[in-house]
């Protein structure tokens, strides 16, 4: 047996659960879905992660239930053999998409903003080593890292917000809810794809993590404390950028700091926050990979993670590759078409798991 | 062995994410501090870039100020590409902190094209000042650094203090335009300045003194003497991209007073219509209440609340007169003048005093605001401005009796 679990804490859980939570919801963010008809985001995605986290403990409750020792065996119980196939192909996608945007996002954001002439594919080789160690190296290894870079994470958020406070203006927050109840309900929704994935990881790797209460303890902390941060860097952007500037910005939290007048320290460290966000970010994809890969062994009923940690960063690979190049019609719209719709994929796989009674399986375990 | 290959991977690895893509030391690059646009002979326009030069030893006329470097080009990026042909660094833009625009220019509405081609691709900051110069931006940018300052960038720094002291300057960055274009509830202002070659420069002194004249024989001629050549009187108002007007220091002002964005300034009264005297004003408050769903005007009530502490100049007015006039008199003032501004604004189709941003307030969601078009409603806004003036001197005085 090669899973790379190792043992890990409910700290380190729920640092690398929320890690990958805060990247997601604040750095995967499509503006144009998000902003273009108004702004409610610093409300929809913290109650997003909160609905995220009531899905994510109906799903927990359900495997204390069927006695599972982690999410495939649960939907194995409760889903059947194909059942249980069809639904972790579903979870596996979601996974490598939240492996991926967040990571396209930095790319992009990187060689048009902060590289001068170096091509895409320079910055991805020289990041991409990284996550596919940290991916390799499995879940300890992850959990221990994202403590000490959880921390600065949060410290640089700090900064980079209070750096700007001088330039935060209530009026650029109106109208409030401006988008529509409709749209404010689809944009929850919709995010529910950034943060449910982390915490079915965290049901996925509940071996690792000591159990299912321990699984559950760390997702109720990291849902909190990721709704806290993320609907405070999106107010403060909304306090910053009107919702048409917005909807047209390419992470607008790395730019927050662009428009203060004062020079100071604070305000010309930009490129560093930028350097560890990119940090988290590799922490986030490769938490993802792994989770994926450990899904996919427990599928297949491989006992080495490592080969299929080794096929899903080369899939990671060459999704980077095709979306940073872009131009082409049919990839934006597929893109358009899992910003919007791709939660539906997560979400029913994690509600039939939830809601379905346990099989004789499941009732003799 | 295993543990000494995987050592070995990861610090071949850490040494790899600590190196540089595409390193390039820092005398390759040519820091460009200001960018000034004017229109140009043979092609679209006529580009100057002010770069920091390097403090160099005794020679005063290497002391440091700005290299300048000018092209045309259709386009900037055409500019620059010409330009880094013929100079041995790159040109970098992450540190410009002036936009100079000369007003013909402003006045066509070249700033739209300009900000939006250019801003992310050149890696311009938006926290950029924005001035228009009335005559040339080139000739206007080397009057900035006419002085062979040591350090040019802190000319920004200096406007915002000018800003804070005198409340006569309109310091606005790029961001800000860019936001009331999108954002459709304001109009941008920006400092105007003008080059005046009469003025002598601290660097024309030190020269007069190296060629063994007296520094200060052009003070006892009379002759405007010290700081740059360059100044700011005033502002300059914009409709959406285009500007269309120019308030003087004093109009700037007022201006300041009505968006809130006042600290400090002084005013020249006349209490008995013929004496002079100097009143500070310093900023307390201010609300605004506007209904924008009014039928026919839109009703708007502007609240300020000012503090003010009077200096007597004239032995003529006694403290009585002065704090009578400060009583009545000055709050009819202010509040006349604040209107005269808004009328001057409104008829250059300038929501310069930010009247949508209150308004904006009013909706709740964001498609009826962006059909209700407040720009063409401009026209209906009927400002109430209240100023209420506290003579705080005065105000101490009975305190601490």
């Amino acid at each position: 047996m090669r899973m790379n679990e190792g043992r890990i804490g409910v700290t380190g859980a729920a640092a690398l659960t929320s890690a990958a939570m805060i990247t997601n919801g604040l750095f995967a963010l499509d503006p144009e879905f998000a902003y273009a008809e108004g702004n409610s985001a610093y409300i929809a995605l913290p109650l997003s992660a909160i609905v995220s986290l009531f899905a994510a403990l109906a799903l927990f409750a359900s495997m204390k239930r069927s006695n599972s020792a982690d999410l495939y065996g649960h939907l194995e119980t409760s889903l059947g053999r194909y059942g249980a196939l069809a639904a972790s192909i579903c979870i596996m996608a979601a996974f490598m998409y939240c492996a991926a945007e967040p990571m396209i996002a930095f790319l992009r954001v990187l060689h048009r903003l902060v590289y001068d002439g170096v091509s895409y594919a320079s910055i991805l080789f020289f990041v991409f080593p990284m996550v596919v160690y940290a991916a390799w190296k499995g879940l300890e290894t992850l959990s221990r890292s994202a403590i000490v870079l959880f921390a600065v994470m949060l410290a640089s958020f700090a900064a980079a917000i209070l750096a700007a406070a001088p330039d935060l203006e209530a009026y650029r927050l109106y109208p409030i809810m401006g988008d529509g109840s409709g749209h404010f309900a689809f944009l929850t929704a919709a995010q529910t794809l950034a943060f449910l994935p982390p915490l079915a990881a965290a049901a996925v790797n509940m071996k690792g993590m000591n159990g299912v209460r321990s699984a559950q303890k760390a997702a109720l902390y990291a849902s909190v404390v990721s709704a806290a941060v993320v609907g405070a860097a999106e107010l403060a952007l909304s306090a910053i950028y009107p919702y048409k500037v917005l909807s047209g910005l390419l992470m607008p939290l790395y730019r927050i700091n662009f428009l203060s007048l004062s020079q100071s320290y604070l305000i010309r460290l930009d490129k560093l926050y930028i350097t560890v966000w990119l940090g988290v970010c590799m922490l986030s994809s490769a938490y993802m990979v792994f989770s994926a890969s450990h899904l996919f062994a427990r599928c297949f009923g491989q006992k080495d993670v490592t080969p299929a940690a080794a096929s899903f960063s080369l899939i990671l690979l060459g999704i980077l590759l095709i979306s940073v190049k872009g131009g082409r019609a049919f990839l934006s719209e597929t893109h358009r078409a899992l910003v919007r719709f791709g939660w539906i994929g997560m979400i029913v796989p994690v509600a039939a798991a939830s809601l379905l009674r346990p099989g004789k399986a499941g009732r003799k375990a | 062995m295993k543990r000494v290959f995987v050592s070995l991977f990861a610090a071949a690895l850490a040494l790899i994410f600590c190196g540089c893509l595409k390193p390039v030391s820092l005398d390759a690059y040519g820091y460009v501090i200001t960018v000034a646009i004017d229109k140009g002979k043979e092609k679209e326009y006529y580009f100057t870039f002010a770069l920091q030069r390097e403090l160099g030893g005794e020679n005063i006329d290497s002391e440091g100020g700005a290299t300048a470097l000018a092209c045309e080009g259709d386009t900037i990026f055409e500019a620059v590409s010409e330009l880094e042909g013929n100079v041995p660094y790159s040109l970098n833009f992450s540190r410009a902190h002036f936009i100079i625009m000369s007003r013909e220019l402003a006045r066509e509405g070249a700033l739209c094209d300009f900000v939006m081609t250019s801003f992310d691709s050149l890696k311009i900051r938006p926290s950029a000042l924005l001035v228009i110069s009335e005559k040339g931006a080139g000739e206007f940018a080397g009057g900035l650094y006419s002085n062979n300052d040591a350090n040019i960038t802190k000319l920004q720094t200096a406007l915002a203090l000018d800003k804070e002291k005198t409340g006569m300057v309109s310091v606005n960055s790029i961001s800000r335009l860019i936001e009331y274009n999108a954002a459709g509830c304001g109009d941008f202002c920006s400092a105007y300045g003008v080059y005046d070659d009469e003025i002598i420069t601290d660097a024309e002194q030190k020269k007069s003194e190296s060629e063994g004249e007296n520094p200060l024989k052009d003070v006892e001629t009379g002759d405007r003497v010290g700081g740059l050549k360059s100044r700011i009187v005033g502002a300059a108002i914009f409709s959406g991209w285009k500007m269309t007007g120019v308030l003087s220091r004093e109009e700037t002002m007022y201006l300041n007073i009505a968006l809130g964005e006042f600290e400090n300034g002084n005013v020249t009264v006349y209490p008995n219509g013929e004496n002079e005297a100097t009143v500070l004003l310093a900023f307390v408050k201010r609300s605004v209440s506007i209904d924008p769903f009014a039928k026919g005007a839109i009703p708007a009530k502007v609240t300020i609340e000012l503090a003010a502490s009077p200096h007597l100049k004239d032995p003529g007015i006694t403290e009585e007169e002065l704090d009578d006039y400060i009583s009545n008199e000055l709050e009819r003032v202010v509040s006349q003048r604040i209107e005269e501004v808004f009328l001057k604004c409104r008829e250059a189709g300038s929501d310069a005093m930010r009247f949508g941003t209150h308004a904006v307030k009013r909706f709740s969601a964001a498609r009826a605001w962006e059909e209700y078009g407040w720009k063409e409603r401009l026209d209906l806004l009927e400002p109430v401005f209240e100023v209420t003036i506290v003579n705080t001197d005065k105000y101490y005085s009975e305190d601490m009796q």
